[in-house]
């Protein structure tokens, strides 16, 4: 239970550590909204002008204060270009991008994790040596190689069998979900590939891991298993807290991945939203939206740390 | 169980450990494997039930009772080799520590062999976990406990209990007391000779050390370098040890025996 309040402390101090970060960094940066805004040939009063309208022209302080304020009752601002709330725009872009990782995850994890465990489990050296090949063959492809070759095998109007859409996303989003999930197939194959090559090497790696001589899979065996029992029965749930790790880690570097593969077949997903945002210049959007990335990753670090230790009883052996 | 291993080779990769090992143990004998360090005494006791790492190749023959475990077509399949193990060979492993399910309760990694092979109810199965607690001197409440909450000694204590709780017929020990302090030693070992004994099963029990071997079995193979260079009683070995080996381990073990006496 310490450990769990303990966690959750770190989490809090990370979040307000990130959101300073964020908001220094954003400063740091040359020109800003107004600059863009009021065009090239703009005179430095239009600008100073227009700063004073977003609330530029106050000390770092204040605007820190009022943005940490809002985020604190979950207001992310108003974008400075459209006028419009950033949570309204993250949200309507999130709903494309947090199923297409979660798509590609499932991918990569229903072909990674059984390969894995199929090339830690082989015997045979020539059976070995060919998962091998294929765990370093699947993630030298990179996702937008993999992507374009999805794309002219399955693309419609573009590929040889043209089973799936090619480009963008239904205008009205998830009204048919049949149509949204199928224009999100595509992509997430060509992340879920390369994710599922790293997954394999893992799976495998941890196994081995777990596997060591005179070690509890050996003890299962002794006890009646047959080497795949005793590594699918023994061998996976003791290497289950470094696979949980590994699943985290893959979605977030899935979260950057994926905005990639959003741009090779246009859709508006958050990679575009946050490219543009930048750009733009357009500060408490850029601020809130990296906000909020940080604060995705720290949350998977969160839970990934609480089931990490939910899984190992001797984790919290070693703390008492 | 007799158990007759003839002609044992095993390779890693290129290199050859162990070179045309032949080894018997009668049934109800208790029969000893001693070596130093990388004598390859390991690699016979795995690849007595093919639990040898990948890389490493076995050939020869071995036979337990009526069953070829190896023979001139390699192990016999996984399903037979799964079949004895943990039904009519029990294993004591080296470190409890490391051999135990670090996530299985005491209770679970005991009833382990008698859920491989039997079709008992969960009320038979405690009833023998419970009785089987009693025979090797633990404490009812550590059932529930999960290995990291025991000390080394209940630890193997929990091994032994594992390796005899469907009355196997042989038992193979492999190093059994290395990991544990010299009066726990003593302990376990004579724990296993009398549970191994009250069974009348057989034993190969291996080890280092000529002084646990001379409370743990009658007659005794003496390993250097992959090769047995001298057999005989374990009584006749120590007093009167002919191969350079067996004596280099015999005075060892006068060495740490006069030791301990002078402290």
């Amino acid at each position: 239970m310490r450990f769990v309040v303990r966690r959750l402390l770190l989490f809090a101090a990370a979040l307000v550590g990130v959101s300073v970060l964020v908001f220094a960094a954003l400063r740091i940066l040359p020109g800003d909204v107004a600059v863009v805004m009021a065009g090239t040939n703009a005179s430095a009063s239009r600008v100073a002008e227009l700063r004073a309208e977003f609330g530029l022209d106050r000390p770092y302080v204040v605007q820190y204060l009022d943005w940490a304020g809002g985020l604190l009752h979950g207001d992310l601002g108003m974008s400075a270009l459209t006028g419009r709330a950033v949570a309204a725009q993250v949200g309507r872009r999130a709903a494309i991008t947090f199923p297409l990782i979660v798509m590609s995850l499932v991918i990569a994890l229903a072909i990674g994790l059984p390969l894995g465990c199929a090339a830690s489990i082989a015997r045979s050296p020539r059976l070995r040596g060919l998962f091998h090949v294929l765990a370093i063959a699947g993630g030298a492809v990179p996702a937008l190689w993999s992507g374009l070759l999805l794309l002219l095998l399955f693309g419609r109007g573009v590929g040889l069998i043209g089973l799936f859409p090619s480009q963008g996303f239904p205008a009205d989003g998830w009204g048919d979900p049949a149509r949204a999930i199928a224009s999100l197939i595509l992509p997430a194959l060509a992340t879920g590939f390369v994710a599922a090559a790293g997954i394999m090497r893992y799976t495998r790696a941890a196994l081995d891991d777990v596997a060591v001589d005179g070690g509890p899979v050996d003890m299962a065996m002794a006890c009646g298993m047959t080497r795949t029992q005793a590594m699918l029965h023994v061998g996976l749930r003791l290497a289950t807290p470094q696979l949980v790790s590994v699943i985290g880690l893959t979605f977030a570097s899935m979260i950057t991945g994926v905005m990639v593969i959003e741009n090779l077949f246009a859709l508006p997903g958050l990679g575009a939203l946050l490219v543009g945002d930048v750009g733009n210049r357009d500060l408490v959007a850029v601020q809130s939206e990296l906000f909020l990335l940080a604060a995705f990753f720290l949350v998977l670090g969160l839970i990934v740390d609480l089931t990490h230790r939910a899984l190992d009883p001797r984790l919290a052996a070693e703390e008492e | 169980m007799s158990v007759e291993i003839e002609g044992l080779r095993v390779a890693v990769g290129a290199t050859e450990i162990v070179h045309g090992v032949d080894l018997a143990v009668g049934d109800g004998e208790r029969v000893g494997l001693i070596g130093s360090s990388g004598s390859g005494k390991s690699m016979i006791a795995k690849s007595l039930l093919g639990l040898l790492p990948h890389e490493a190749t076995p050939s020869g023959r071995i036979a337990m009772g009526d069953a070829v475990v190896l023979g001139d077509d390699g192990y016999a399949d996984e399903r037979t080799l799964a079949d004895l193990r943990g039904r009519y060979v029990g294993t004591v492993f080296q470190n409890p520590a490391a051999a135990l399910n670090p996530v299985a309760t005491v209770a679970k990694q005991i009833e382990l062999p008698l859920r491989m092979h039997y079709d008992l109810g969960a009320g038979e199965r405690e009833e023998r976990v419970r009785a089987m607690l009693d025979k090797v001197g633990l404490p009812q409440d550590v059932l529930n406990k999960r290995p990291h909450e025991l000390s080394g000694g209940q630890r193997q204590r929990v091994g032994i209990a594992t390796a005899l709780i469907t009355s196997p017929r042989f038992i193979v020990a492999d190093e059994p007391t290395t990991a544990l302090d010299s009066i726990t030693q003593r302990q376990i070992v004579d724990l296993l000779v009398s549970l191994v004994d009250d069974a009348g099963a057989s034993m190969l029990f291996i080890t280092h050390d000529f002084a646990v071997l001379s409370r743990a079995t009658t007659r005794c193979y003496v390993l250097e370098a992959g090769r047995v260079v001298e057999t005989g009683t374990t009584a006749d070995l120590l007093t009167a040890p002919k191969a350079a080996p067996t004596r280099d381990l015999v005075s060892a073990a006068r060495t740490l025996t006069l030791e301990a006496h002078h402290d």
